[in-house]
């Protein structure tokens, strides 16, 4: 299986991989939010998405885009704005 | 007015976001009665098409609702749990481009090619863990699959975990499995039957162990 090199795709499988955190996990994200320890408390299901998207991506490419963490906020994060959190 | 294929199902059913179990089954009730198959006031309204398909979003939109693991997951992923208009507001903000210009399914969909899932393993078990990494790898999330296959984002969900106790009879799952295989350009003559096996072979009155899976493995 070749890996990704085209970084539009490369974000797209970031994005992907980081809302089946939140489609499979919503309660966790949800608490997560409520108490701003949502990456403690999600870090073993980050580090596997993570592994997941890094084996699956040219690793000069992972190198030097940061696809993973944009969509952790982008997905994760923006994606929560409506729960209540001191975070905003 | 919207279509109805835009609407949520809380205005499917003309209920509040934040809406009890009470006021929920009233609501189901009465959209029930008022779109009814005999109901004459809908005779010179609504095609018989047009009425089959309203009365099948309004028992989907009951389903999800009523069952408060499906409804969680539903809010959060439409953003509908009683917020408030300040709340919504900041979403909006920090949302900026993403809000503004969401990558539209359809297109999304259109531009997956060439996918090498079946070289990837010719003993493929056609599980619910691989349709999930299949999608993943494609890079498309599971409500985008929804948008394109029009199939409830939980029954998605369902079928890549496998929890054939939550899922309706096996002749919408066929087709529910076929309409993803498709959505993702796989081949459902091979998917279908592959997925179907596992769904028989489970018996029926002990629902599968349910187990925390994150990409195919226990976690």
């Amino acid at each position: 299986m070749s890996r990704i090199t085209d970084p539009r795709r490369a974000e797209r499988l970031a994005r992907a991989v980081v809302s089946d955190v939140m489609t499979y996990h919503p309660e966790s994200v949800r608490a997560g939010i409520e108490a701003d320890d949502l990456f403690d408390r999600l870090r073993p299901e980050l580090e596997e998405a993570r592994t997941f998207f890094e084996g699956r991506v040219d690793p000069e490419l992972v190198a030097r885009s940061n696809a993973f963490d944009l969509a952790l906020v982008d997905v994760l994060v923006y994606r929560s704005g409506r729960v209540r959190s001191r975070i905003w | 007015m919207k279509a109805l294929a835009e609407m949520t199902h809380y205005e499917v059913l003309e209920v509040a976001p934040d809406a009890g179990p009470e006021e929920l089954e009233r609501a189901y009730r009465l959209a029930r009665a008022a779109y009814a198959e005999e109901s004459m006031a809908l005779y010179s309204v609504f095609s018989e098409d047009d009425s089959s398909e309203l009365r099948q979003r309004i028992e989907l939109a009951y389903r999800v609702l009523a069952d408060s693991v499906q409804r969680g997951a539903y809010d959060l992923s439409h953003g509908s749990a009683g917020a408030g208009s300040d709340e919504i507001d900041i979403a909006l903000d920090l949302a900026g481009d993403d809000a503004a210009a969401p990558q539209d399914p359809f297109e999304l969909v259109g531009e997956i090619s060439g996918f090498d899932g079946f070289e990837e393993d010719s003993e493929q078990s056609f599980d619910g863990a691989w349709l999930r990494r299949c999608r993943l790898r494609c890079g498309v999330e599971i409500d985008q699959v929804a948008a394109v296959t029009k199939i409830n984002p939980s029954y998605l969900r369902f079928i890549e975990e496998e929890r054939f106790d939550r899922l309706p009879a096996a002749v919408y799952v066929r087709g529910f499995v076929g309409a993803y295989a498709r959505c993702l350009g796989l081949d459902p003559g091979r998917v279908v039957p592959g997925y179907m096996k596992r769904l028989k072979e489970t018996p029926k009155r002990e629902p599968r162990k349910q187990q925390r899976r994150w990409l195919g493995r226990p976690v």
